[in-house]
């Protein structure tokens, strides 16, 4: 939801958005490229960017890539991001999408191309990097300390959405000597007479929370807000009192979907919710050392994986001092003089020198 | 072969851990052996062996720029002599792997899962850096880099929360110990500087070949560090002690306790000593996988990651039988071989390539 | 090709998951110990290490009870358990443990270890090794010796905490920075100074006794910590009572208050000194070796039950008067120490690291050379003012 920021979006009809990010973007630099896609449905599909500022050689490679395609037609863009994608098995996308204007145009600003798909509300945007799992629009809205206090906190949000489950699991089946004495009274207490060892309690209770999850998707709304109360207050709470599962298993998913809700865009959700699954299978097999073997194997996996060209962990890996200004914080707008380097590397400079406060 | 250029950042994350990592598991107790109090000297003479050693390998590098060492070695020394030497240091490198996975998986057996069998914590131990080794030399360096800046933050951290704990005293006097314990306690850590020597494998990837000896330099003098502020550490807060503790960090670790509640520090040491190693075996596979494609002549490293590996999991149980063993080995035997080895082998090289004017 | 290859290899693991996880523990499956008691008996014709656990039991009825209306505080009948077993060896002692326990024993996260005056006597030595060669114990833990009659010590009942563990370690660990009367040792140190030479291990001790109570724990006992035991080598040989353990204590350096009165004009004054600066010299005269200890005190005075503006001349008499009272006081412990035959100052230690070569040739007869040492205590008090803001409160017409 927009809380500070144009209530404008993309819609079905890909000339208003063609003139949406005119209007936003007047320069005679800002170019569409028109392709059509699909032997029978004929889509159109325009590459937006801008002349002189965007990445070197990524329009040509779009274009060859979407032209490569030989298909009847597109169901969603999803599709076309996945069949554009560098490396179709990776969970992760190495483009994202997004349905407003202003988010739209400060990517070509950096330098990124967009692919606008008639019909589909959507742009997708690409290259992409991990960066964009921290990222949101409305950053730029707020002040640097809290836009970079609430980068901090998504980044904090992403890996307990992955990790939580499992390191509770490990600790609590293999390592108590990790914790602190009361509180592994507290919790023992807790799990006294309980049917299912850790593992398995809390793979019921993700996997029920992902079921609960998949079907809210689809309420319609008076009917969704019962079902929510229904699930979350009864059924946690009858398995409670029904002694089927402890109270801080419940908690620590209930922690779990929340900080899953704080990956900004859905593409990032999505895939780290999936992965909270092997790591907690790893954490229930093998304990500590599961879980850090899973996490260094998405890790290889990352280091490996490029979008476009541009390598999925910049600004970490090809470490790039400014880069790192827009990453985990946002420093105050007057020093972020320079775009991004990976894909801004042929106009990289973007701001001057000015003064801040009054003459 | 390889398009891929490391920078700087990326070879000190690669070649700290590829030394530290077992540096902090076995290292402690190998110089406590001989030199209880004064431990921390023998960083002194590992630093300065490991600066020499730099040198080296930066000079050989920027000597033959963008060329493999299997092959230019094979150039200097002649064709049999070098092949022969690189087969001697093949065989070095598969052992050595042997040993460093034992070490790992040992270090995970007693300290978190001391119940499941062996094997599988090897294979799983070992997994990633199979993973990370196939994807090549891009992905080995990215990796490292992410992994290393937070684990030695952390360590930095979590040592530094003892220093309340810290009794001066116990350091005292100083050089009772004598020179000539000192010089038996600092064999084994230049053995273990001798692995800055991969750099010479990895130098025809690096960004500016002509800052190889820099960077090795840096690295060296990273551990060196490292390792003087942690066997000063061991010695002050447990005195004596130090010499009965089979693994001295870990219990350094687990003694951490500033406050009431946040006590126990266990875990962190566990995952970056992990994380560590990932990058220890993961540049180890590496550089003995691309030795021997480039040995055979092969083009490519990838076809021999995954038979090397399986190879080394079904042979390293039967290179060590039990902890005190490997102790004894590394404090005895394995210097005497590796430390000829891992200098002698790119200073002949060098001297060699000199005398004869050879140039790449 | 490759790629299905290393597929395959990454399943493995995942298939050893119903078969893996041999060291899968469920929390509520652990026997959490919170103190290990040391002891060695009699019974039959060989003696045999005695080893009792005090674990804390989990209350009735579990945390889980939400809709319930939570605990009523009703089922706190007991909250401790406690069980002996005997054994050759420690290691056997532990493992017939299993025989009692329906859970597993771990010991984790014990706090506290004691050690029985009987075994103590004869030598902690083989029990501390065990200890510090044992996985899970934690350095950490508090070390102390029990006094008297063992089996009290496990009746006794704690009072703020649920076993008799918690409540001394709380005992223990509030006592650190105020530096009175007792200070904890734990198995660090104690290890140390068992391996050290020329440094003796010191603990301190506890003692049962009865607390005239309210009607419900009439017969209950608790503990208390009494003062320190001292060792030599391994072997507990003697006590130093609270007003000696300050002494002490201040002489190592652990110490930073503590209250010393004398009578002025035939009142009472109680000097409290909040600062403690303890340096200590080594003086090598004629093949004799002299310690030196420097004692600077600063304090206030407290208790001062009587209105009088004192002038610098008093001050200065009362600074000198409660000099001498802490040298005398502190010599008085030292020489209690050298009587008992410990060095838990750390006087050979010292030797030792300030010059070595005379500890070469003195360390094979320390302990007969330890008694002829001289030392000398020299405290400078300073009294910074006093802890009275007003004028104090006297009656009008004296008593």
């Amino acid at each position: 939801m927009v809380v500070k920021g144009a209530r404008s979006g993309f819609v079905e009809n890909i000339r208003v958005n063609r003139s949406l990010i005119r209007r936003m973007i007047r320069y005679p630099g800002l170019k569409f490229e028109r392709l059509n896609l699909g032997r029978i449905t004929n889509t159109e599909v325009n590459i937006a960017y801008i002349d002189g500022i965007v990445m070197e050689g990524l329009v040509e490679e779009i274009k060859k890539r979407i032209g490569k395609l030989d298909i009847d037609g597109l169901a969603n863009f999803g599709m076309l991001q996945e069949m554009i994608d560098d490396s179709t098995f990776s969970i992760f996308h190495q483009s994202y999408s997004t349905e407003r204007p202003d988010r739209a145009c400060s990517c070509l600003l950096e330098g990124r191309a967009l692919i606008l798909m008639d019909n589909f509300p959507f742009v997708v945007v690409v290259p992409s990097a991990i960066t964009h799992f921290f990222q949101s629009a409305e950053d730029y809205s707020s002040k640097y300390l809290v836009a970079s206090f609430e980068r901090l906190l998504r980044f904090v949000g992403l890996n307990i959405t992955v990790l939580l489950p499992g390191l509770y699991v490990a600790i609590f089946s293999y390592h108590h000597e990790m914790i602190p004495t009361e509180l592994l009274k507290s919790i023992s207490q807790a799990r006294e007479q309980l049917p299912f060892p850790i593992f398995l309690e809390m793979l019921i209770l993700e996997l029920s929370f992902e079921i609960l999850r998949e079907a809210g998707v689809r309420l319609p709304r008076p009917v969704g807000q019962a079902i929510s109360i229904v699930g979350a207050l009864v059924i946690g709470q009858a398995a409670v009192a029904a002694r089927l599962v402890s109270p801080p298993s419940i908690i620590i998913v209930a922690l779990t979907a929340i900080a899953s809700f704080t990956i900004p865009i859905p593409e990032g959700s999505d895939a780290h919710r999936l992965l909270r699954f092997p790591v907690l299978l790893a954490a229930g097999a093998f304990g500590l050392p599961g879980i850090i073997t899973a996490w260094l194997i998405l890790l290889v996996h990352l280091a490996g994986l490029r979008s476009f060209g541009v390598p999925y962990l910049s600004p970490v890996s090809p470490f790039s001092l400014s880069d790192w200004k827009d990453f985990l914080i946002r420093v105050p707008s007057s020093f972020m003089k320079k775009r991004p380097i990976q894909t801004g590397k042929s106009n990289i400079k973007r701001q001057g020198r000015w003064k801040q406060g009054g003459e | 072969m390889q398009k891929y250029r490391i920078s700087a950042g990326q070879l000190i994350g690669m070649m700290f851990w590829t030394i530290m990592g077992t540096a902090v598991i076995s290292l402690p107790v190998l110089i406590g052996l001989h030199a209880p109090r004064d431990a921390w000297a023998a960083a002194v003479l590992f630093t300065i062996g490991g600066m020499v050693l730099g040198l080296i390998v930066g000079v050989l590098a920027n000597r033959f720029p963008r060329k493999d060492f299997v092959v230019y070695s094979q150039k200097v020394l002649g064709t049999l002599m070098g092949k022969l030497l690189i087969l001697v240091f093949l065989v070095w490198m598969f052992h050595t792997m042997g040993l460093v996975l034992w070490q790992v998986t040992n270090f995970i057996k007693i300290s978190l899962l001391p119940k499941t069998p062996i094997a599988p914590i090897m294979a799983i131990a070992l997994l990633p850096s199979i993973y990370v080794v196939y994807g090549g030399i891009e992905s080995i360096a990215r990796s490292s880099q992410v992994v290393f800046l937070p684990a030695v933050i952390i360590l930095f951290f979590l040592v530094v929360l003892l220093i309340p704990d810290v009794n001066l005293q116990n350091l005292l006097p100083v050089f009772e110990d004598g020179a000539a314990n000192i010089l038996r306690a600092s064999i084994a850590p230049i053995a273990w500087a001798g692995e800055i020597m991969f750099v010479v494998f990895l130098a025809p990837s690096i960004n500016k070949i002509n800052k190889t000896a820099k960077y090795s330099i840096i690295t060296i003098a990273l551990i060196g560090f490292g390792g003087f502020v942690n066997e000063l550490f061991y010695t002050a807060v447990f005195g004596l002690l130090r010499q009965h503790a089979s693994n001295p960090f870990y219990s350094l670790i687990r003694y951490i306790k500033p406050t009431a509640f946040i006590e126990r520090y266990d875990i962190l040491f566990v995952t970056i000593n992990l994380l560590g190693n990932f990058v220890k075996l993961s540049v180890f596979l590496y550089v003995f996988v691309l030795c021997l494609s480039q040995w055979l002549g092969m083009k490519s490293h990838r076809p021999l990651v995954l038979p090397s590996s399986v190879a080394l999991l079904f042979s390293t149980q039967y290179f060590v039988s039990s902890p005190n063993e490997l102790i004894l080995f590394l404090d005895t035997v394995f210097p005497l071989y590796t430390i000829p080895l891992l200098y002698g082998f790119p200073a002949l090289v060098l001297l060699v390539a000199v005398i004869r004017g050879i140039k790449g | 090709m490759a790629r299905k290859v290393l597929a395959l290899l990454a399943i493995i693991p995942l298939l050893l998951l119903p078969g893996g996880c041999w060291d899968r523990r469920e929390t509520e499956n652990l026997l959490l110990v919170d103190s290990i008691v040391f002891g060695k008996s009699n019974t039959g014709e060989t003696e045999q290490y005695k080893v009792s656990f005090i674990t804390a039991r989990p209350s009735s009825g579990g945390g889980g009870q939400v809709g319930t209306g939570g605990e009523g505080g009703a089922a706190q009948a007991a909250t401790q358990w406690e069980a002996i077993s005997y054994g050759s060896t420690l290691e056997e002692a532990i493992r017939k443990f299993s025989l009692r326990s329906p859970r597993h024993v771990y010991l984790a996260h014990n706090r506290i270890i004691m050690f029985e005056e009987g075994l103590a006597k004869e030598g902690i030595s083989q029990v501390v090794d065990f200890l510090v060669r044992s996985r899970d114990i934690r350095l950490r833990n508090y070390v102390l010796v029990v006094k008297g009659h063992e089996p009290d010590l496990l009746t006794s009942s704690p009072q703020f905490e649920d076993t008799l563990a918690g409540e001394l370690f709380s005992i223990l660990e509030t006592s650190i920075g105020e530096g009175d009367y007792y200070y904890p040792s734990d198995l660090n140190i104690l290890a140390q100074d068992v391996l050290t030479n020329g440094q003796d291990p010191w603990a301190p001790f506890i003692e049962t006794f009865s607390s005239a109570q309210t009607s419900t724990r009439s017969t209950s006992q608790s503990v208390i910590i009494k003062g320190t035991a001292l060792f030599k080598g391994g072997r507990l040989v003697g006590y130093l009572d609270a007003e000696e353990t300050q002494r002490f204590l201040l002489l190592k350096g652990l110490s930073n208050s503590g209250i010393y009165d004398i009578e002025s004009n035939g009142r009472k004054l109680s000097y409290r000194y909040q600062q403690a600066k303890v340096k200590r010299r080594l003086t090598v005269e004629d093949g004799r070796v002299n310690v030196y200890f420097d004692v600077k005190l600063k304090g206030l005075l407290e208790e001062i039950h009587f209105y009088t503006n004192l002038s610098k001349t008093e001050i200065d008499s009362l600074e000198k008067r409660l000099s001498a009272k802490a040298e005398a006081a502190l010599l008085e412990t030292v020489n209690r120490c050298k009587e008992l035959g410990s060095d838990a100052l750390g006087i050979g230690r010292l030797i030792h690291s300030r010059k070595p070569e005379i500890w070469k040739e003195i360390s094979e007869n320390w302990y007969s050379i330890y008694p002829e040492i001289g030392i000398v205590i020299d405290v400078k008090a300073q009294i910074a003012g006093t802890a009275l803001g007003s004028k104090p409160i006297v009656p009008k017409t004296s008593e």
